[in-house]
């Protein structure tokens, strides 16, 4: 039975499309007539706009935190495939038969999470391709290089140590090189503690973390064993107990029940913190065995930049304020032998920035300013000299001296840990501002007196850690003798709170008076077109290759994310000017924390599958270099099947 | 050569893949959220989407018409997940809330106009449904919507015109049940004594 006709249709037409665009004349005369005796299509008129706003206020669904892992994880996979059917139709063209394509190199893995801590060791370019694995693309063989990464999950904490000399190329999949395995090294972290903020030193001796449990952050080191290198992990270390005490990290050297000589031992458990008191105490019972971790400052919150070592890789730096936030931060140094970190400032407003070469770079906030100020200390000397210019918040330096990247922009010193506001990162000159440069050894000054809290007196009088390492009385933020000046500011890179700025970081030269300051035409930006007041960078890591013509920059996605967007530029050394052309690595997802050299980068990134959700990322390495790019992925191992080093 | 070139195009698919899933991924997903009302599925579909875009990507001639693309990638694969299905699970929405802040009564209003919208949208047909969700919801001009629907421009209209009855329609149907499901509450509170009807 057919419905009788709708004569108000086509007027109920006219009203929907009038919504959506202009009616023409005729039609829009045609319907303000009809409407004007028609009550019923008024209310048709009146419904259409009301279900307009309806649907215009629904709420907005936000997509679920790991859908790009997910995504990314999925076109990883097509990747893949369009690779192996290129490569067969390549076969197939050669008239050749071949074995299948499966590339499987990595050993699954279950309930290690990535913790973002990487190292790179012995960075050298790509040298060339080698003979073809049985399938999948040729890897490209490079310069033997060592990456470390620290793995932990609810019961167990590693230290994971790869040699690279193969990769992949990189426009292909990125497992083609077999047999890749990790030396795993068990750590005896108190059980509850988590790891992040991971720092190896250049001869990877030494690795150095901070730790946190309970809100409270412990600053630990372990030595690394070098004859574990390329030994079977099933020899895995056991930690010993020791009366000898901290005074022998590293000294001793124990045989494995097989009489394989096994890592080097820290001879002493590490002191940790009791959950509500000051005091360390004994790791519980249930600690993992392996290698001891030694505390060197503990009852802590870092502040400013990671913990990272001197260039020689002999001097470990930080900057670290009480707990209980009683003072601002100070900068701290440790060498291997130390029983405990040296507290080098005492004004309680010094924030580890980087390392210029072999000086200690930090940005300070005097009491009452809004405005940070950098300076460079001698750890040896323990004198401070005053950089020049434009000031940076917390300034990587290269190694070189000749360039350094920072934040600029607003900062709200108001509370004890500032915001950053507004702001983005900028490359500066350097060796123009260096006050250690040769020409400025002269014109350089010394902590000048107004320097709030500088303590330039004690400082620079001071003996240094290695003269007095045995007996000197380490400050502590609790008992921080000689704090002149209240608390200014704490703040880090991963220590920012949502932006909310009101002062502003500027030239020292120009009047403190909260108001925000013009970007000195000597800073470049890093991302000309970000808009810091609209897409404000509040929080970042920054690192430079050892020849400073690399530059590593990842941006979290918010404050204090773990994710984030790690791209890596080829910095022109005669310009000092990002390289034209594009990135060496494209902007990509990546974890915090990544290691750089001046032809490769090493990062964690989404799980390229989802087939353990346990896992927490896989590690990436891209190379570059004259005969291309390069990649490699990896997951860390759950079997302990080690290859030996070359 | 034509290895290199190969390779190019892998590369090259990839890397324009994620570009588009870099500035659309969040109203990709907020489609599929509002087609299929299942956050959860949505966010599969959505991977599947970017998944098939990539293996697309020599289809798409016009660089400049991709977010149109992409919704018409996006929107067939609700199309089939829901004829796969044939049902349409209800899960509440999460996330922000559009516009400004609003008193407590207005917000009750709201959500319950917002459930009866959410109802009524569900009742109507599907290819109704994601012309107005495009339309109305993700701002998808004449030329657009047509791409993203996959017909010609006056098929989309029309789409669009007969969605908004549809929609009306259907809403009212659902005003109507929610008006007698009140009503038969309240002739229930009011037979109970007065210190246990609810405040």
């Amino acid at each position: 039975m057919r419905g009788r006709i709708d004569s108000h249709a086509k007027y109920r037409e006219l009203i929907a499309a009038r919504l959506d665009k202009p009616l023409t004349r005729v039609e829009l005369r045609t319907l303000t007539s009809h409407l004007k005796k028609c009550a019923a299509c008024q209310t048709i008129e009146a419904d259409y706009r009301s279900q307009r706003s309806l649907m215009r206020g629904l709420a907005q669904p936000i997509p679920p935190r790991d859908l790009w892992a997910r995504t990314s994880a999925g076109l990883d996979r097509e990747v893949a495939r369009d690779f192996r059917a290129q490569k067969w139709r390549r076969h197939i063209a050669r008239g050749t038969r071949t074995a299948g394509p499966s590339t499987a190199v990595l050993t699954a893995i279950a309930a290690v999470g990535v913790s973002a801590a990487l190292a790179l060791l012995q960075l050298a370019p790509v040298v060339g391709p080698v003979a073809s694995v049985a399938a999948g693309p040729t890897p490209l063989r490079v310069n033997p290089y060592q990456i470390a990464m620290l793995g932990q999950s609810a019961s167990d904490v590693a230290i994971y140590q790869l040699d690279v000399n193969q990769v992949c190329p990189a426009s292909g999949t990125l497992d083609c090189v077999p047999n890749q395995h990790f030396v795993r090294t068990p750590i005896s972290l108190p059980s509850g503690v988590r790891a992040g903020k991971v720092a190896m030193n250049s001869q990877g001796s030494q690795l150095a973390f901070v730790g946190n449990k309970s809100g409270k952050d412990v600053i630990a080191v372990v030595s690394i064993p070098q004859g574990n290198k390329g030994k079977n992990n099933s020899n895995d270390a056991q930690a010993t107990d020791s009366p000898d005490g901290p005074a022998q990290i590293a000294a001793e050297k124990t045989k494995s029940p097989n009489g394989i000589t096994g890592p080097e031992l820290v001879a002493t458990d590490p002191p940790v913190t009791d959950d509500d008191g000051d005091q360390p105490s004994a790791p519980p019972a249930s600690a993992v065995p392996g290698l001891a971790v030694l505390s060197i400052l503990d009852n802590v919150q870092s502040a400013g930049a990671p913990p990272d070592w001197s260039p020689s890789g002999d001097i470990l730096a930080f900057s670290a304020m009480p707990d209980d936030g009683s003072t601002g931060p100070d900068v701290y140094i440790w060498s291997p032998g130390d029983a405990k970190a040296t507290q080098i400032t005492s004004d309680h407003g010094s924030f580890f920035a980087s390392w210029s070469n072999n000086r200690i770079v930090i940005s300070r906030i005097t009491a009452g300013s809004t405005r940070p100020h950098d300076f460079v200390i001698d750890p040896t000397s323990l004198e401070q000299r005053s950089v020049s210019g434009p000031q940076l918040w917390l300034p990587t330096v290269n190694t070189q001296r000749t360039q350094a990247i920072g934040w600029f922009g607003q900062l709200d010193t108001s509370s004890l840990l500032p915001s950053l506001g507004s702001g983005a990162l900028y490359l500066m000159d350097w060796a123009s501002v260096d006050p250690w440069a040769p020409s400025a050894q002269e014109a350089g000054s010394t902590d000048e007196s107004d320097n709030a809290g500088a303590d330039a007196s004690g400082q620079t009088s001071s003996p240094t850690p290695d003269q007095d390492s045995g007996d000197q009385q380490t400050p502590t933020p609790h008992a921080s003798s000689g704090a002149s000046a209240a608390p200014t500011a704490s703040s880090s890179p991963s220590d920012t709170q949502a932006p909310n700025a009101s002062n502003s970081i500027s030239d020292p030269d120009s009047p403190d008076d909260g108001a925000p300051a013009q970007v000195p035409a000597s800073l470049v930006p890093l991302e000309p077109d970000r808009d810091p007041g609209a897409s404000p960078v509040v929080d970042w890591q920054a690192r430079w290759s050892s020849d400073g013509q690399v530059l590593g920059v990842w941006i979290a996605d918010s404050a204090g994310s773990s994710w984030g967007r790690l791209e890596v530029l080829a910095v022109d050394p005669s310009t000092k000017r990002i390289s034209d052309g594009d990135p060496l690595l494209p902007m990509t997802m990546a974890k915090r924390g990544f290691s750089l050299g001046g032809s490769q980068v090493a990062w964690v990134g989404p799980l390229s599958s989802s087939s353990n959700d346990n896992l927490d990322g896989e590690l990436r390495i891209r190379t570059w270099g004259s005969d291309g790019d390069g990649g490699l992925r990896l997951q860390a191992p759950e079997q302990e099947e080690v290859t030996p080093a070359s | 050569m034509l290895k290199a070139r190969a390779m190019r195009d892998i590369a090259s698919a990839r890397a324009f893949t994620e570009r588009l899933y870099a500035a659309h991924h969040s109203e990709i997903y907020a489609y599929l959220a509002r087609m299929l009302r299942d956050d959860e599925l949505a966010a599969d579909l959505t991977q599947e989407t970017f998944v098939k875009a990539y293996r697309a990507y020599d289809t798409l001639e016009d660089h400049n018409r991709a977010r149109a693309w992409l919704y018409q990638i996006a929107g067939r694969t609700a199309l089939d997940e829901l004829r796969r299905r044939k049902i349409v699970r209800f899960v509440p929405w999460t996330g922000e809330s559009r516009g400004t802040a609003s008193s407590a009564e207005d917000q009750v209003l709201r959500l319950r106009l917002s459930a009866d919208l959410e109802r009524a949208l569900l009742r109507i047909p599907p290819r109704q449904r994601q012309a107005l969700l495009l339309s109305e919801l993700h701002d998808l001009s004449g030329l657009e919507l047509a791409d993203a629907l996959g017909v010609s421009h006056v098929a989309a209209r029309a789409l669009l015109t007969r969605g908004r009855e549809s929609l009306r329609q259907a809403l009212a149907m659902e005003r109507a049940k929610a008006a007698l499901e009140d009503d038969a509450r309240e002739r229930v509170t009011a037979r109970l004594p007065i210190d246990r009807r609810d405040n």
